[in-house]
């Protein structure tokens, strides 16, 4: 132990050693907690609300737990209705205002749970896909967390390299080694404890960033059912062995240190032979380089690499039929590292031998083949091995191509600029047309000259703030699959910005490479806004917010659908009123007072139909609250809004849409057109309304009917 | 010349680089030929089928070389059969009466389509769409003529690019395409150059040669015998491993297309903005992965003269690799192109600089992503070689 004591204070417990690891530590720590983001922002944002429900539906799932699931489901639903015959009472004026607010205030504080109980059904439906008992309920953010965060590896290599480097380089540099060896301190022992030492060393960095991590999870999120299996994680669905969420981080731990445990012996194999750090710095290089090279691999190959134990791929394959594939791989790989460190070590100890004869005997250094022998035997196995498996896997490529959408629609962009300004998304041509002499004039404006490259693909939605067009450029790349097909998978996701005025074209939010954001943002493909240089995105999951280098911000899960204006985002909730989110101030503004179903907003006044006044036309102002009726228009929809007219859709009895249009004051209002039901896009000029059929390809400027 | 010579003869002397290069060139040829056998859609097929490896080659001759509006219709006549039999799913009831090139619907199919019909579309709708973005360019010049410096001199720039583009043969250019694209090769010799490097200044410091050489009349001289004994390393590495990739990847894949093609011809290279041929574009990217490593070295040998010990040096070298690493990582996946072109390891994988026309606007100048990458790397290496020198002849005092 005085050995092995004197060895450790040597490689570690000195100023360089200590000072070396605080850097580690600072740097993993900086690492890690810029990686801190909840997997579901749904369920970390209703965190109380979805613990309360875990006090019940955590664990295993079973027929009563789904009953009373249902139940709950059913409850929330019957919420909804009572809601609305409160409403509607309140719209027949059965109840006075008071009553209705006193009572909908009940109701919405029990709805709130809501968000809560939809994540939760949501993992309770993933439960129970499983057989009974292979998954279970629970807050998932903090296990996520930890298990999607990548190992600190290169400040971990780099840290180790410099420990290998002081066990033996360092001592023949002072020329110490020779004496250590005619000391009664260099025995066979003496390999042993710089082993040992070199372990701890190994023990200690790996601890610290394995503690890290445990810590950020828990400080942020705070773990929680260490026994569930591993299974109950989404990342894991695939995952072929039954593990405990715990067990399976212990075994993720254990890898690791079989993984750098590998690096560590061939790097300090390495120094036995050379004295120069440059090649044991240099090889530590080129071992982490081709481990990485190989852990690309999908083939066996990829056993051979050490950080194949460290790939996630392994744990989490991305599909059912590759899975027992992963798993063997991953065997193999233990397999092989396990025999090297053991064979590296037999080795060093060996070469300490040899050392001693050489110092006693004074005859050369002579490494025996038989250990090569075990060693090439050990590599022929495991090649022969995955060869055979390999042609196991071999698959015919017989499958179709993936082809990519051609989106064919035409977006109108505004009405206050140029006339008409429009994107036709087929050709990505921004155009400008305008109504002159009676006849329809569509002038080209500008495009981008590689929209339409075999690798490219636009998005249907677009966003103008009166000087920039930004428009969505993605971006694919052609693969093999393992299975031998060739597919389209994303590797781009780019809003550009155009100047109208300077006509300068430049990127303002791109997402590429391993960026985890750009595969739903390409498959996805939300609705976007641009304000003050930062996006906004419209998702399944609510309005997010995302910095040009940032993470992604879930600001408000209710606004999943809605259009955006100035600073604000306009969506309705379930009771009809408007929720004007403040991009801002990032608060939802709800005008409890209007009661609207489908509504527009113009120099502070919101136009729409109130739900309360036997659905007239109102027109709200958003500073005062003031209304005033449009009129006598009863049951029409507002369906655009210019500064100097409404668009209204209505009904005639035999139910054939019309479209009507008044100035915003109600008066004269008049019979546009019977619309088009194919037409897509209505696009308002100051002349009148241009309609754009189905194919998004011919244009009709719709006249008054006299 | 003579100081030259013995640097030469010393570096000669450092076995462990020459092994390290050796077994390097020994990975290389594995991963080159991994890299066909995973990444080359027919291997497998070739591989279990020989037999049609003969049929892709006598179809390649009846199909391949001069585009013809012959060849073109004979060939659609057969795919769009097999595409329509495909698509009913009537292979089975037909595949019984009639002989297949390979022997089976589905292969026939899969050579057809991944083989001949995908490529061959490629190349003979290029020129419409080369045109298409000359055209665009062009409009947008109308547009913007009164106006807008860099946006005028880019549009000015694609119309010039990519007026004339066409593609008039037809030869499979896969192992040019995967040749470009295998990085494997040069981040090894990073490797070698990083081992070679820490060794250069350390190793006379070690023994103590350093005082001796810089109280001599011409110590600069002797600094510059030492900086060209790393450029002949470099050149001399860079070469044979380029040679090498060429040679093997020609013998590896069946059929390789001719150095006089033009890159475009390359399907993922479609948007390239260099008018050249692929043997002239191999040139230029082993050329630019020359300029990086220099880059590189000098980084590494400014390490050396810093650091006291060779641990460190190496040690801070290795960390310079890592950080560009990850900083090319970083600038992938938020694109950064400014930062991502003035990193030398984009340099060094040299393809993503070339695929696409992408610019860089300096005031009123529109820059080229791989002209900004170049310049800058001229500027480091220009800058690291004159830091070098005064480092180096400082530590003398």
């Amino acid at each position: 132990m005085k050995g092995y004591g004197h060895e450790l204070k040597k490689i570690f417990f000195c100023r360089q050693g200590i000072i070396v690891y605080l850097v580690f530590v600072l740097f993993s720590f900086a690492l890690l907690s810029w990686q801190v983001q909840p997997s579901n922002l749904v369920m970390e944002q209703h965190k109380t609300n979805f613990l309360n429900y875990l006090d019940t539906y955590a664990g295993p799932i079973s027929q009563q737990k789904m009953r009373q699931l249902q139940a709950e489901g059913n409850r929330f639903g019957a919420l909804v209705k009572e809601q609305n015959d409160l409403n509607k009472a309140l719209y027949a004026q059965h109840i006075s205002q008071a009553e209705y607010v006193s009572k909908v205030a009940l109701i919405e504080a029990e709805l709130q749970k809501r968000p809560a109980y939809n994540v939760l059904a949501q993992r309770f439906m993933y439960a129970k896909n499983a057989p009974p008992g292979q998954r279970h309920v629970l807050y998932s953010n903090a296990w996520d967390y930890y298990f999607s965060l990548t190992q600190v590896f290169y400040p971990l290599v780099l840290a180790l390299l410099y420990y290998i480097a002081s066990v033996l380089p360092k001592e023949r540099e002072a020329g110490m080694a020779d004496i250590i060896l005619t000391s009664q301190n260099g025995s066979i022992s003496n390999a042993r404890h710089k082993s040992c030492a070199l372990f701890t060393v190994l023990l200690i960095l790996l601890g610290s960033t394995i503690i890290l991590k445990i810590g950020l999870a828990a400080y942020h999120f705070g773990f929680q059912q260490a026994t569930a299996p591993a299974a109950s994680l989404e990342r894991f669905e695939f995952f072929t062995l039954a593990l405990s969420l715990a067990q399976l981080g212990l075994i993720q731990a254990a890898l690791a240190l079989l993984a750098y445990s590998s690096i560590t012996t061939l790097v300090l194999l390495l120094s036995c032979w050379t004295n120069s750090a440059g090649l044991i710095v240099g090889g530590g290089g080129a071992l982490i380089l081709l481990g990485s090279w190989l852990q690309e691999k999908l083939n066996p190959l990829r056993c051979l690499s050490p950080v194949s134990l460290l790939d996630k791929r392994s744990f989490e394959p991305a599909e059912q039929a590759v899975a027992a594939y992963q798993s063997y791989l991953l065997l193999l790989s233990f397999i092989f590292n396990l025999a090297l460190v053991l064979v590296a070590l037999l080795y060093f100890h060996k070469y300490w031998r040899n050392q001693l004869k050489l110092v006693g005997r004074r005859d050369r250094f002579t490494c025996k083949p038989k250990g090569v022998l075990k060693v090439g035997l050990c590599f022929l196995c495991l090649l022969s091995l995955s060869l055979l498996n390999s042609s196991c896997f071999a698959h015919t490529a017989d499958r179709p191509l993936t082809s990519q959408a051609n989106n064919q629609a035409l977006v109108s962009l505004g009405a206050n600029y140029y006339g008409v300004l429009m994107v036709d998304s087929e050709h990505n041509n921004l155009f400008q047309l305008s109504v002159g002499d009676g006849e329809l004039q569509r002038r080209e404006l500008w495009c981008n000259p590689f929209a339409n490259d075999s690798l490219s693909d636009l998005s249907l939605h677009h966003s103008f703030d009166g000087r920039h067009l930004y428009y969505v450029l993605k971006h694919y790349k052609r693969e093999l699959t393992s299975f031998g097909n060739l597919q389209y998978n994303p590797a781009a996701y780019e809003i550009r910005a155009y100047d109208l005025l300077e006509h300068n074209d430049s990127c303002l939010f791109y997402r590429g490479g391993t960026e985890p954001m750009l595969k739903e943002l390409c498959l996805s493909d939300p609705q976007f806004y641009v304000y003050r240089e930062t996006v906004y995105f419209l998702t399944t999951n609510g309005l997010m917010r995302v910095a040009p280098m940032g993470r992604a911000v879930l600001l408000n899960n209710t606004l999943t659908s809605g259009f955006f204006q100035d600073e604000y985002c306009y969506s309705r909730n379930l009771r009809g009123n408007p929720l004007i989110f403040n991009l801002n101030s990032e608060q939802v503004e709800v005008k409890t007072e209007i009661f609207t179903e489908q509504y527009f907003v113009q120099d502070d006044w919101l136009y729409g139909v109130s739900l309360i006044d036997n659905k007239r036309l109102c027109a709200f102002n958003l500073t005062t609250g003031a209304k005033r009726f449009l009129g006598e228009i009863h049951n029409m929809v507002p369906v655009a809004i210019s500064p100097q007219y409404i668009y209204l859709r209505g009904k005639t009895v035999d139910f054939r849409s019309e479209l009507w249009f008044a100035k915003l004051d109600g008066s004269e209002l008049k019979l546009l057109t019977t619309i088009n039901p194919l037409a897509l896009v209505y696009a308002l000029t100051a002349e009148g309304v241009l309609e754009v059929d189905g194919g998004g390809q011919i244009f009709h400027p719709i006249k008054e009917k006299r | 010349m003579r100081g030259l010579k013995f640097e030469l003869k010393k570096q000669a002397k450092y076995k462990a680089v020459w092994l390290l290069l050796l077994l390097f060139f020994l990975l290389d040829a594995i991963s080159i030929y991994s890299q066909y056998d995973n990444q080359y859609v027919f291997a497998k097929l070739f591989r279990r089928k020989p037999a049609v490896l003969q049929e892709y080659k006598q179809l390649m001759e009846r199909f391949g070389g001069e585009i013809s509006t012959d060849k073109v219709h004979a060939l659609l006549e057969i795919y769009w059969e097999y595409d329509a039999q495909s698509k009913k799913m009537l292979s089975h009831l037909e595949g019984e009466n009639r002989s297949y090139f390979t022997g089976s619907f589905t292969m026939d199919y899969f050579l057809l389509k991944h083989g001949f019909f995908e490529p061959l579309q490629y190349l003979s709708s290029y020129q419409s769409y080369a045109s298409t973005v000359a055209n665009r360019a062009e409009s947008n010049l109308r547009l913007i003529q009164h106006g807008g410096g860099a946006a005028l001199a880019e549009n000015q720039d694609i119309r010039r690019r990519f007026t004339g583009r066409s593609c008039s043969s037809f030869i499979p250019n896969d192992s040019m395409s995967f040749l470009f694209g295998h990085r494997l090769s040069s981040q090894m010799f990073l490797i070698v150059v990083l081992v070679y490097c820490t060794k250069l200044f350390n190793h006379d410091r070690g023994c103590e040669m350093d005082q001796l050489i810089y109280s001599s009349p011409a110590p600069q001289r002797i600094f510059w015998y030492k900086l060209s004994s790393l450029a002949v390393l470099l050149l001399v590495g860079l070469v044979l491993l380029s040679c090498f990739d060429f040679l093997l990847f020609k013998q590896v894949f069946p059929l390789t297309a001719s150095p006089a093609t033009p890159l475009f011809a390359v399907r993922s290279y479609g948007s390239t903005p260099l008018n050249i041929s692929l043997g002239g574009y191999y040139l230029i990217l082993c050329t630019v992965r020359l300029l990086a490593l220099s880059v590189f070295a000098v980084l590494f040998l400014l390490c050396s003269v810093l650091c006291t010990t060779a641990l460190w040096a190496a040690l801070g070298s290795l960390l310079l690799v890592f950080l560009s690493f990850a900083v090319a990582q970083i600038c992938s996946n938020y694109g950064l192109f400014v930062c991502q072109s003035i990193n030398p390891y984009t340099l060094l994988t040299g393809e993503e600089l070339f695929q696409k026309t992408t610019y860089l606007h300096l005031g009123s100048q529109a820059l080229l992503q791989h002209q900004v990458a170049l310049i800058a790397a001229l500027v480091f290496l220009f800058c690291g070689l004159v830091s070098l020198r005064l480092l180096a002849l400082r530590r003398r005092k």
